[in-house]
């Protein structure tokens, strides 16, 4: 369904989907080696299914080839193949709750050289629908289908504008706010410490219940800011994603 | 509050200063003025050429002035005398090779030692070979009175033995009196052997006599030329007294000198402001663990408050005002900047679940950089500053973070033998990087009753609470600072706003440098 069908259908019941990509601190865990390779293992029970991307800073500052550049952020690349990344320095491979690294410098991903931070999809909903209805998605190919925790406060999203300004002027100004997510059941206290929530990618995508996940139109793209938390809910800032570089 | 001291404008500052160029306050007796406060001065220089004193200048450091002796003037018949000295060490191997020429109506001296009580040893016959020049009138034309004359040119070694540390020689001003503005000396072919390293300069005396009555009458010293290879002839110029004197000055502060942040601030307080408000334990405190080297600079006005707030970023401090008026400082001493961490350790309560109204934590984003850097040594004359850094990567991937924040300070990047020490610079880097790399966590909560009698920054609690959003979901009776406080009377109620205790904060490979 097209954005502009879902305008037309206002006055009906729309479903939101708000997708967060939060990170993980991964090098400060305890890893295993897969015997006879520079690939190393953890198993990472994820309720969400599994990991979106794996990022490293190689913390060792010295010159030389073949070295990543200081303070540089090496994206790894996601193997198909636990032999793939046997094969392959800076890549990930995940299966069955487990996560396979290969550091780019073929070391633990714990030997204290390395920052390294895993990503995944934490999904929420404004409220699920009995069947045939359920906002049970992947939020990309290859992703399992999960249950969209249904905590978003749809009456905090905020009123997100954008106005074309003169020439002269440059850019677009746009405003931002902050979203609640409810939390009376304390689930993301402890989740909230563990995982990184700050300035991390969010989507917020509007559809209709029984819609396809392609359906769903995005509605903001932009970077988690802030956290405030209470018994009650959560308070997340939601900021232009243009304000950080990668 | 007209007379709170964070409002004083600060009279007495700290340190020592280059190049001070002083007011003439009266033209006639040509004294000068530096500052408004004790000052030593440590020099004067005209147009260059450093005074000496007694002789060039007098100076009056409690009042911060100096009176210039005048241009050195010889009436008309009378006898000038002066001697020639050099910098460079006493060598058989490196000296000068001066000219003296025949002249049965001269006498040069050679001189054992380099003042009061040297032997002047009589060259009868002989005369240095040099020209002198002076002026009527200091507004007036530079004319020749004296010519060096003579025959049989010899060779007359300054240094090359101890009794010719000095060469001295004199001349009768012609009538009808002059300033002596320069005497140029001649050097013989070659005028130098091996590489005596220094400077020359010539010194003139009354017409007592040579010797150690006459260098009592010691006068104004002239000009000090780097020794150049190869010249035949040295122009010593005297210092000149006047509107062209262009004069600068280097002052500094009474002894002690105060370059750490302790004496500073009891300085300031005690001895200047007259408001003895430090907890003396908490001062002696602060001298131990606060010991880097300090430059303030006296020529800027700033207010006690700006003042304090500079020296809380430089040593990273606060200082807090007591409800009783006295005042308590507080340390934050991160491992990578050393010291106590504070007095009071104690915590005040310890708020469980049943006493709170309410409860919130919040993890503000906008506090992370990556970079910090610290801006140290400054200069004086470009207020250009030399750049410490520390970088974390943990803010720069975790946080995607790529901003820096930047901190002036007063540090000097020395230690205490002067030599370059960047240390101070790049520890604290380090130090205020680890308030940057991560969100800060702060809880705020609202109690009944308890916390009136608080101060932020200084006490402590304690908080056990069943949900909150930290590890394992609950605050097991860790230990918070209160870092902001709201009393409200009317419902017998206080918010505070806490952030953990933490001072064993994990040293993160933070990677650091100095430029």
């Amino acid at each position: 369904m097209s954005l502009t069908d879902q305008l037309k259908r206002a006055a009906k019941e729309l479903a939101w989907l708000l997708e967060i990509e939060i990170a993980m601190r991964i090098d400060d865990l305890t890893w295993a080696q897969v015997p006879a390779t520079d690939t190393w293992y953890i198993t990472i029970p994820l309720v969400e299914g599994r990991p979106s991307r794996v990022r490293e800073i190689y913390r060792v500052f010295a010159s030389g080839s073949g070295l990543p550049a200081e303070h540089e952020v090496t994206e790894y690349a996601e193997e198909a193949t636990l032999a793939g990344c046997n094969g392959n320095a800076g890549s990930w491979y995940f299966e069955n709750g487990i996560l396979y690294v290969h550091t780019t410098m073929d070391e633990a991903p714990d030997s204290g050289d390395f920052y390294i931070a895993m990503y995944f999809w934490k999904c929420f909903c404004d409220g699920q629908y009995p069947a045939p209805n359920e906002l049970v998605f992947s939020v990309a190919p290859g992703f399992p289908a999960v249950w969209y925790d249904p905590r978003l406060q749809k009456d905090s999203i905020p009123d997100l504008s954008m106005e074309v300004t003169g020439f002269q002027q440059g850019g677009v100004q746009q405003t931002w706010g902050t979203l609640k997510l409810n939390n009376g059941d304390g689930e993301l206290d402890a989740q909230l410490f563990d995982y990184i929530w700050e300035n991390k990618v969010y989507v917020l995508r509007v559809g209709e219940p029984g819609d396809a996940y392609a359906d769903f139109v995005p509605v903001s793209r932009g970077r988690t800011g802030g956290i405030a938390w209470d018994d009650a809910a959560v308070t997340l800032g939601v900021e232009d994603p243009t304000r950080t570089v990668d | 509050m007209e007379d709170y001291v964070l409002g004083l404008s600060i009279p007495l500052g700290w340190g020592n200063i280059h190049d001070v160029v002083p007011f003439c306050i009266d033209t006639v007796a040509l004294r000068f003025k530096l500052v408004d406060q004790h000052v030593d001065i440590t020099e004067v220089r005209s147009k260059g050429i450093v005074l000496n004193t007694p002789g060039s200048y007098v100076a009056y450091p409690t009042i911060a002035e100096f009176v210039l002796e005048g241009t050195p003037y010889f009436a008309g018949g009378a006898t000038c005398y002066f001697a020639v000295s050099g910098t460079y060490p006493i060598s058989l191997t490196d000296y000068l090779q001066f000219r003296t020429l025949g002249n049965a109506l001269h006498t040069a001296y050679t001189i054992d030692g380099a003042g009061v009580g040297s032997t002047w040893t009589p060259l009868a016959g002989r005369t240095l070979g040099f020209n002198a020049f002076g002026k009527q009138t200091l507004a007036g034309t530079e004319e020749q009175i004296h010519q060096g004359l003579g025959n049989a040119p010899a060779i007359q070694p300054l240094r090359n033995v101890a009794a010719n540390t000095r060469l001295g020689d004199s001349f009768v001003v012609p009538a009808p009196g002059y300033f002596l503005t320069r005497i140029q000396v001649f050097l013989y072919t070659p005028p130098q052997v091996g590489t005596p390293i220094g400077e020359t300069s010539v010194t003139t005396y009354s017409s007592l006599g040579p010797g150690l009555n006459a260098e009592v009458q010691e006068g104004m010293q002239g000009d000090q030329l780097q020794i150049i290879t190869g010249q035949a002839v040295y122009s010593l110029t005297l210092p000149q007294a006047g509107e062209d004197a262009d004069l600068v000055a280097d002052i500094e502060s009474p002894f002690p000198m105060l370059t750490t942040g302790a004496e500073i601030i009891e300085d300031l307080f005690i001895n200047t402001l007259d408001k003895d408000i430090l907890d003396a334990t908490w001062l002696a405190d602060f001298g131990v663990s606060r010991t880097q080297m300090l430059k303030v600079f006296i020529d800027r006005e700033m207010t006690v408050g700006d003042f304090i707030g500079k020296m809380e970023a430089t040593l990273l401090w606060k200082f807090i005002p007591l409800q009783d008026g006295a005042t308590v400082a507080l340390k934050y001493a991160p491992v990578a900047f050393g010291g106590v961490k504070d007095l009071a350790t104690a915590p005040a309560y310890h708020f469980r679940d049943e006493d709170f109204l309410d409860f919130r934590v919040e993890h503000d984003l906008s506090t992370v950089r990556n970079i910090v850097r610290v801006k140290y040594d400054e200069a004086p004359d470009t207020q250009e500053f030399k750049i410490a850094t520390a970088q974390s990567d943990y803010a720069r991937l975790f946080y995607s973070c790529e901003d820096t924040v930047e901190i002036e300070t007063w540090l000097t990047g020395e230690g205490e033998s002067g030599s370059a020490f960047p240390d101070d610079a790049e520890d604290l880097a380090r130090a205020y990087m680890k308030f940057f790399m991560k969100p800060q966590a702060r809880i705020t909560f609202r109690v009944h009753g308890f916390g009136l009698n608080l101060l932020p920054g200084r006490d402590k609690v304690r908080l056990t609470r069943s949900r909150a959003m930290w590890q394992g979901g609950a605050i097991n009776g860790d230990l918070f600072r209160i870092m902001r406080l709201v009393k409200s009377p009317a419902t017998n109620s206080t918010e505070m706003t806490a952030i953990l205790d933490d001072d064993t904060i994990p040293d993160f490979d933070i990677s650091s440098g100095s430029l």
